[in-house]
């Protein structure tokens, strides 16, 4: 519906405009006229309401709690209606975080259902689904009746590779044009070939280190002075030249952004709450459990 | 009318055609590009109402932003 694009993190895109109400309850977009799905089927309202009804994907059940109703008002106009003031709303429609936005056509997969809808999905996007291999190539071809900006590429084929070394012997042979997350090694390896390119992709998504016993009072993660320990203790600097080249933006540390302003004394007394508490788990034999996450955000 | 008027009449529709033509040229999509992509493509990957983790977002983005 809306979507970052360069110069504008939530530029129009299906919706051509929208609106907030003042008390934050009442979303209302107008949809883009004369879209048409890749079967010529047009894009409307009704295709809004029927792909919120139908998403389950990420945070659907919040979703669906949030919005006490979805009204179609005109042809090219929906209004999504909330129970509370939720200002995450347009997370789900204006970001990538979910996959909400994404408009699904309501007659096709009323005539086709589900798994016909995955066998030949179509869209309003810039390329049309040609054929696939489940889990293996996917091709698609250039929707010549696109809105917004003819593809320069008539014909997209996407193999799944999830093997890093792989997708760069793809690259040498010339079996692939472009190699996605090619990091480490493998990174070295492009930057080294006069053939090669290697691109600084800055990604949709943050990584970041959670302390998921933090909130267990017995664990020493509880101990703020052990996290903060702990943050000092990684070189984030490092491990970006190690694993990305230096090519990753290194983001601020939001809980621990005043770390780096810790003078050298109280770094070493927050390392010796780290080495008791390294020292009394050792002694309990456990570990420190330490997750990574990623979340999309918006560049 | 003119030898010259004629002339220049020609010329314009003759630059005319070339614009058009080179304008045309610019805007057809042309040729294959083959992508090692960093995941399995699963089936569900082609249906948003499923997106439930970042691979298929990440997927969605590079299918739908020429």
């Amino acid at each position: 519906m809306i979507k970052p694009l360069p110069g504008n993190n939530m530029a129009p895109c299906l919706a051509e405009s929208w609106t907030e109400s003042a008390d934050g309850l009442v979303y209302e977009f107008k949809l883009r006229e004369g879209l048409k799905f890749h079967n010529g089927d047009p894009f409307t309202a009704e295709d809004v309401k029927f792909t919120f009804e139908r998403y389950k994907g990420t945070s659907a059940k919040l979703l669906h709690e949030r919005v006490k109703a979805v009204e179609i008002v005109e042809p090219y106009r929906v209004r999504f209606v909330l129970h509370t003031p939720w200002p995450d709303f347009l997370t789900f429609y204006g970001s990538l975080a979910t996959g909400a936005g994404w408009i699904v056509p309501k007659k096709y997969l009323e005539q086709v259902g589900d798994d016909g809808f995955k066998q030949r999905p179509i869209g309003l996007g810039p390329y049309r689904f040609v054929s696939g291999t489940p889990g293996i190539e996917l091709t698609l071809e250039a929707n010549a009746q696109y809105w917004r900006k003819s593809p320069s590429i008539q014909r997209l084929v996407f193999k799944g590779v999830p093997e890093r070394p792989t997708r760069l012997a793809m690259l040498k042979t010339g079996e692939a044009d472009i190699g996605y997350l090619m990091i480490g090694d493998e990174a070295l390896a492009i930057k080294s070939d006069p053939k090669l390119r290697l691109a600084q992709v800055i990604s949709a998504a943050t990584w970041w280190l959670e302390f998921p016993e933090q909130w267990n009072d017995k664990s020493p993660w509880h101990d703020r002075r052990v996290r903060l320990a702990a943050s000092l203790a990684l070189d984030k600097k490092a491990i970006n030249e190690a694993e990305r080249l230096g090519l990753s933006r290194l983001a601020i540390q939001k809980q621990f952004s005043a770390a780096s302003a810790c003078s050298s004394q109280n770094r070493m007394s927050i390392s010796r709450y780290m080495a008791v508490a390294v020292t009394r788990c050792s002694r309990a034999s456990r570990r420190l459990p330490v997750l990574t996450w990623s979340l999309p955000t918006l560049r | 009318m003119q030898w010259w008027s004629r002339i220049t009449l020609v010329l314009m529709v003759v630059m005319l055609s070339l614009v058009g033509r080179v304008a045309q040229a610019q805007n057809v999509p042309e040729g294959q590009l083959t992508i090692a992509f960093d995941a399995t493509i699963a089936p569900s990957y082609l249906d948003p109402a499923e997106v439930a983790e970042l691979g298929p977002l990440r997927f969605f983005m590079r299918c739908t932003t020429p």
